[in-house]
C-alpha cells in the first residue's frame, strides 16, 4: 500500500475508545424512539393512504413492500424492540441491523409521499455502521479501529448535510452563491415563519447577510472535520444555534443531524471513571476477525 | 490517566480486508451522495440532494402558500385542515409536492378525507375539501400589500 493510501484508511479507521461507541449507541438507539414517534410519526398514517404512495429510487429498486395498516404497525413494533435491546449494547449485530433495514423501510415510506426530509442522513448512516463495531461496554476503553471508522462515517455525513446543502444550492440554482443574495428568507418565512421571527420582513437585508454568511459556513463546513478542541467547540456551537434559531423562526429542528454532532466528542469521559476498566489481557494484538454472521 | 483509572488494552486493529471494505464502502457512499446532488433530485434518499430552502427566490417574485380548508359534517365552514402527521397523516409539503396530481385528478383529495376518518374517528369529518393558495407579491425583497387568494380544487367528499 503506497503512504497517501495508507494515510487515508488511517483517518477513515482513526481508533476511538469503545466506550464512546457504547455512549453513542445508547443516545442514538433512544433517540431513535423518539424519532420515529415524534418526528418521522406520519408513517402508520401513510399506512393508511397508500393511494399517495410515489415510491422513492431505493423503494422501486428494493423489494420493499408497500405500505399498509399491517406493515407499518410491524414496523413499528420492531422498531421500538430492536432499538431497545440495542440501546443497552447487547446482541449489538443482531439487534443492530434488524433496527437497520426496519429503520430504512420506516423512512422510505415516511418520504415517498412526496415530501423528503434532508435532516436524516447521519442517522440512518450511523443506524448501518453501529452494528459493525460489535461489542463494546461501557467501561472498556480499548481503542477500536471499527469503532473508529463507524464515527468517521457519522462524522462525514454529519457533515455531508451541510456541504452537500451548499452545493445543492449551487446545482439548483446555476452558480455557487447566486442563493445568498435571493429572497429565499423571505420566502421561508412569509410561508411559515413565527412570531419570534415575523418582524425580521421589514428588515430584507439583515435575511440576505444571514443567508450570505450561512453558505460560506456550509461550504466551508467540511473543515469541521479536522478541527479540535476550542476550535472543534466554536464550529459545532456555530451550527447547533442555527439549529436553534430555524427552529425557533420556522419550526424547523434538524434534531437527527444535531444527535450525531455527539460522534465529534469524547463521549466516554460521560462515564463515571469507577465504571471504567481494563478489558482481559489479549495474548497479543491480533487483527480484528470479520464480522461472524452467526453472532 | 487520572488515579482510579485504568489503563486501556491494545488497540483493536482491523485486518487490511475489513479496513479495505469499510473505506470502499464511506467512498460509495460518498459518491452516491455527489451523484444525488449533481442529480438535483430527491429521489436517491438519502443520498438526495440535500435542497432543502435551495431555491433562489426572485426579489420582485410571488410567494406562493398552499393550504386546505374544509366544511365539516357538523356544520362548520371553511375550517383549516391541519395539513401535518397528527392532523391526517399528510403534510402541507406533501400536498405541494403532487400538487399537479391533484390539480389533474382532485379526487385525490377524498385519501385526505378517509385517512382523517380512518385515523380520528372522533373527530368533525370532512364533507368537502378546498386546495387554496395564499399569493403574496415581494418588490427587492419587501413583501407589498394583503395577500391575494385563489381556491385550486375542491372536491365533494364521498
Amino acid at each position: 500500500m503506497d503512504s497517501a493510501m495508507n494515510r487515508v484508511v488511517k483517518w477513515w479507521t482513526a481508533p476511538i475508545p469503545l466506550a464512546r461507541v457504547a455512549v453513542f449507541r445508547t443516545v442514538v438507539y433512544l433517540f431513535l424512539l423518539y424519532d420515529i414517534f415524534v418526528l418521522v410519526n406520519d408513517v402508520v398514517p401513510h399506512g393508511y393512504a397508500a393511494a399517495l404512495y410515489r415510491p422513492l429510487f431505493i423503494g422501486r429498486v428494493l423489494p420493499l413492500p408497500e405500505p399498509s395498516p399491517p406493515l407499518v404497525h410491524t414496523l413499528q413494533v420492531v422498531l421500538v424492540a430492536g432499538a431497545l435491546v440495542a440501546a443497552t449494547g447487547r446482541l449489538p449485530r443482531l439487534a443492530g441491523w434488524v433496527v437497520a433495514v426496519c429503520y430504512l423501510e420506516w423512512l422510505i415510506i415516511g418520504m415517498s409521499f412526496g415530501k423528503v426530509d434532508h435532516d436524516h442522513l447521519a442517522l440512518l448512516v450511523a443506524m448501518w455502521v453501529l452494528p459493525t463495531v460489535g461489542r463494546a461496554r461501557f467501561g472498556d476503553l480499548t481503542p477500536s479501529e471499527a469503532g473508529g471508522w463507524a464515527f468517521r462515517c457519522v462524522q462525514v455525513a454529519t457533515i455531508a448535510t451541510y456541504v452537500g446543502s451548499a452545493f445543492a444550492k449551487w446545482s439548483r440554482n446555476g452558480a455557487p452563491f447566486a442563493w445568498g443574495g435571493s429572497a429565499v428568507f423571505t420566502w421561508a418565512i412569509i410561508r411559515r415563519g413565527t412570531e419570534f421571527i415575523d418582524w425580521i420582513l421589514e428588515y430584507p437585508w439583515l435575511l440576505r447577510i444571514s443567508q450570505w454568511m450561512l453558505l460560506i459556513a456550509e461550504f466551508l463546513s467540511p473543515i469541521v472535520l479536522f478541527l479540535r478542541g476550542k476550535a472543534l467547540l466554536l464550529a459545532a456551537g456555530f451550527f447547533l444555534s442555527f439549529h436553534l434559531v430555524t427552529y425557533l423562526s420556522l419550526g424547523i429542528h434538524f434534531l437527527p443531524t444535531v444527535i450525531c454532532w455527539l460522534a465529534f466528542f469524547p463521549l466516554e469521559k460521560l462515564i463515571p471513571p469507577v465504571r471504567r476498566r481494563t478489558p482481559a489481557p489479549t495474548p497479543a494484538p491480533a487483527p480484528e476477525p470479520e464480522p461472524d454472521p452467526a453472532r | 490517566m487520572s488515579a482510579g483509572e485504568a489503563a486501556p488494552g491494545a488497540t483493536r486493529r482491523l485486518s487490511p480486508a475489513s479496513a479495505a471494505w469499510r473505506v470502499a464502502a464511506a467512498f460509495a457512499g460518498i459518491a452516491a451522495l455527489i451523484h444525488g446532488t449533481l442529480a438535483d433530485s430527491d429521489d436517491y434518499f438519502p443520498f438526495g440532494s440535500m435542497a432543502q430552502y435551495a431555491t433562489a427566490h426572485d426579489l420582485d417574485a410571488k410567494v406562493r402558500s398552499t393550504y386546505l380548508l374544509a366544511d365539516t359534517e357538523s356544520g362548520q365552514k371553511r375550517v383549516r385542515v391541519p395539513l401535518n402527521a397528527t392532523g391526517t397523516g399528510i403534510g402541507r409539503a406533501e400536498v405541494e409536492g403532487q400538487l399537479d396530481r391533484i390539480l389533474a385528478d382532485p379526487s385525490l383529495l377524498q385519501t385526505i378525507a378517509d385517512a382523517n376518518e380512518a385515523i380520528h374517528p372522533e373527530r368533525d369529518q370532512y364533507t368537502a375539501l378546498y386546495l387554496m393558495r395564499d399569493v403574496y407579491q415581494l418588490s427587492d425583497g419587501y413583501q407589498a400589500g394583503p395577500p391575494v387568494t385563489v381556491e385550486l380544487a375542491r372536491w365533494t367528499v364521498q
